[in-house]
């Protein structure tokens, strides 16, 4: 549905984006994540024809996206980092107007404006203007005007800055669904690694305009190491404790925390029966199994925090 | 197509919606033109229709027709001596028809006449220098020159319309030749002022514009160039917001947009003049002369603004910086084409400069059509103000296809 080859974008002498190249199949959700100023937008401008790169090829749907800029973008649907829809209009007349931008008319744009607000779940404010509603719901209106004309391929840049808890289960649900249900292939780029995870079974981590690691979930997982960290919250650690758990077959290491043994293992579903057995003689007040996540892969592969 | 025109209407049917935007863009210039014009209303119309001030400055000496070779050289006494300067004020200016929209005073200072137009208690002076008859009965080219006040343009116009057309009667009327063949001169000077833009005269009557006539099309200009200006900050906040970026991901062209705005910005200003010249019809009995006329000049006009506005929308980064820079531009436009101080108060320089604002055309048409003088007035403004229209229009599009 997607390739990116060797896309190259330069501001002056800033490159924003160096030789990023990945590939989306057809109903694949890809979750690009990365850090503020990775180059995630000015990815997905490239990609939607809304930037000319310096460098490299896109292929949206088999159609080169860099000679054939018309018939790839409407294959694409787009939703804009910033919300990007008329204050003084309403909601209906919103979609109206976009989707007559992609050449819909008549009844079919009405059936399509009412499916999309369907989709949102904002049929019964649609006549109320954009400027009284809630950030949360204009950034569900943000996406309706991108699904008006039925993408193959749709594009999300951040959908769900900051907004409120139900907005975001809302926007997340719908985009499942649409992946799910209706066979749609989305992009979905994001800061938040539980958004990606949650939605995504294939993610590129990019930072400083580099694509760092791609793979599935489980994959780029794996990149941070197979170790799972067992926390077991003690009132008291003490060095003998560490000691006779670092005897058991399995673990690396065992480090001790102010009110904690923090216990690297390779295998937690086969150490941790044998960990409980040698710990049972402390006062556990608690266990904690942290698996490894994005934001684990991201510190491994940077050294950095992906939000600071 | 069909996208540029949902383009252009979106803008048109937002700015309509937005109450702020149509108290400025209606409200204010509507109650602006019903206060100058009735403040200043006592102070312009003198009421009804005044003669106004014209001085001849005939140095003109009389002339006989240069004999053909062999004739005798007593005939030329017999000849009658010819003083067409005299002519023309006596025969053509104090003529019953011109009489009514001329006060004419004779005068043999040229310096001090001219002073008296400076002051601005003159519209004309018509100096006829002395070898003027000489020089047509000799057939050689022969001029009469006319200073007037700028400020005065409608009214200098007949005066230059009279003056030119005897000239050119009394040039190609073969003066000499008839002179000499004893042709009755009563019957010459009947054909010269058959010959005279009487018509023009006649119908016209020159009718004075009236303050709230004047204070309708000067405000109405000044209104739509803010209107086209705070379209331009429209465009640049939309850009800001990001929905022009939105346009451009779906699939339209840069092409498309932006004669969507500029078709919009034009909607803007066309609806804008339309309504505010029913409006002061209505309200105030403005009357704009002939329908059409002025129909066509609130159009060329309309493209004029549209083109600035869209050049601005070009120019300018974010509609802050375009906020500050347009008003003080919307302002002067208005100062510099006479809509706040009548243009002739200008010094000389200053008045070049007014031709090259737009809203200098738009007034001094409008201004041609309420005083009646009819379509030959219209062309130059209309093509003016549609050539401006045009390049800056073009200019805007350039700008805003790199940003
Ligand atoms: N028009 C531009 N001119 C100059 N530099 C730019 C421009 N657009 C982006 N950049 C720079 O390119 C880099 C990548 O920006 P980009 O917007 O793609 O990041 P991002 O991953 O989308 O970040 P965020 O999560 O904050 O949205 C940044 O350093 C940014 O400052
Ligand atoms: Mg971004």
């Amino acid at each position: 549905m997607l390739q990116v080859k060797n896309l190259v974008k330069r501001f002056g002498d800033k490159e924003a984006v160096r030789s990023i190249s990945f590939e989306v199949k057809q109903g694949e959700s890809f979750g690009l994540l990365g850090p503020n100023g990775a180059g995630k937008s000015t990815t997905i401008s490239m990609i939607c024809g809304l930037l000319q790169p310096n460098g490299g090829e896109i292929h949206v749907a088999g159609i080169d996206a860099l000679k054939n800029t018309a018939a790839a973008k409407k294959v694409m649907g787009v939703v804009p980092q910033d919300i990007a829809l008329y204050p003084t209009l309403s909601a209906r007349e919103n979609l109206n107007f976009w989707g007559a931008m992609y050449g819909l008319s008549g009844r079919e744009l009405g059936a399509r404006v009412a499916e999309a607000l369907e989709i949102v779940g904002l049929t019964d404010r649609q006549k109320d203007r954009i400027d009284t509603y809630s950030g949360g719901m204009k950034r569900r209106i943000n996406i309706a005007a991108s699904l008006l004309h039925k993408p193959q391929l749709l594009i999300m840049d951040e959908p769900t800055v900051g907004i409120d808890p139900q907005s975001r289960n809302n926007i997340l649900e719908t985009v499942r669904t649409l992946n799910q249900e209706k066979q749609m292939t989305v992009i979905y780029t994001s800061h938040y690694m539980e958004e990606v995870e949650y939605l995504c079974t294939r993610v590129g981590i990019i930072d400083h305009g580099r694509l760092i690691a791609q793979g599935t979930l489980a994959d780029v997982r794996r990149l941070a190491g197979e170790e799972t960290t067992i926390r077991l919250r003690i009132a008291k650690a003490t060095e003998q404790m560490a000691a006779a758990l670092k005897a058991v077959p399995g673990v690396k290491t065992v480090r001790i925390e102010e009110h904690a043994l923090s216990i690297l293992v390779g295998n937690s579903a086969e150490t941790l029966a044998p960990l409980m057995a040698a710990a049972g003689s402390f006062k556990i007040q608690g266990v904690e199994i942290e698996e490894p996540n994005l934001e684990s892969v991201f510190l491994h592969l940077t050294g950095r925090a992906l939000r600071d | 197509m069909r996208k540029v025109l949902i383009i252009a209407w979106s803008a048109l049917s937002r700015l309509f919606r937005d109450k702020k935007a149509l108290i400025v863009l209606l409200l204010m210039p509507m109650v602006l033109i019903g206060i100058l014009g009735s403040a200043l209303g006592s102070m312009m119309d003198g009421g009804g229709i005044n003669p106004f001030a014209v001085v001849i400055v005939n140095a003109d000496q009389d002339a006989k027709p240069a004999l053909p070779p062999g004739a005798p050289a007593s005939m030329l006494e017999q000849l009658p001596a010819t003083n067409l300067g005299k002519l023309l004020a006596d025969e053509v200016l104090l003529s019953d028809d011109v009489k009514e929209i001329i006060n004419l005073t004779t005068a043999t200072d040229l310096e001090a006449a001219k002073a008296t137009v400076a002051e601005g208690k003159t519209v004309s002076v018509i100096y006829v220098p002395a070898t003027f008859s000489a020089d047509v009965l000799s057939g050689k080219a022969a001029n009469i020159d006319v200073y007037s006040d700028p400020g005065q343009e409608t009214l200098a116009n007949i005066v230059e319309q009279i003056v030119r057309a005897f000239t050119e009667q009394v040039t190609t009327s073969n003066l000499a030749a008839r002179l000499i063949g004893h042709e009755a001169s009563q019957q010459i000077v009947e054909e010269i002022n058959a010959g005279l833009p009487t018509i023009t005269v006649a119908s016209s009557g020159a009718k004075p514009v009236k303050a709230i006539q004047y204070y309708a099309a000067a405000m109405a200009i000044m209104f739509m160039v803010m209107t086209a200006f705070n379209r331009a900050k429209d465009i640049l906040q939309e850009q800001h917001d990001g929905t022009l970026s939105r346009i451009l991901i779906s699939p339209t062209s840069k092409a498309t947009l932006i004669a969507g705005q500029v078709l919009g910005n034009m909607g803007v200003l066309l609806a804008q003049f339309v309504i505010l010249m029913i409006g002061t019809r209505l309200l105030y009995k403005v009357d704009w002369g002939a329908w059409g006329p002025a129909l066509l000049l609130g159009i060329a006009f309309s493209l004029a603004a549209a083109g600035i506005g869209t050049a601005a929308a070009g120019i300018f980064k974010d509609p802050r910086a375009a906020d500050g820079a347009t008003g003080t531009i919307g302002m002067i436009f208005a100062a510099l084409s006479g809509s706040m101080f009548p243009i002739f108060l200008f010094p000389d320089g200053l008045k070049l400069v007014a031709k090259f604002v737009p809203n200098y055309w738009a007034l001094q048409g409008f201004l041609d059509q309420m005083s009646g003088l009819g379509i030959s007035y219209l062309w130059t403004p209309v093509a003016v103000l549609s050539a401006i229209g045009v390049v800056t229009a073009g200019v805007g599009a350039w700008r805003l296809a790199s940003k």
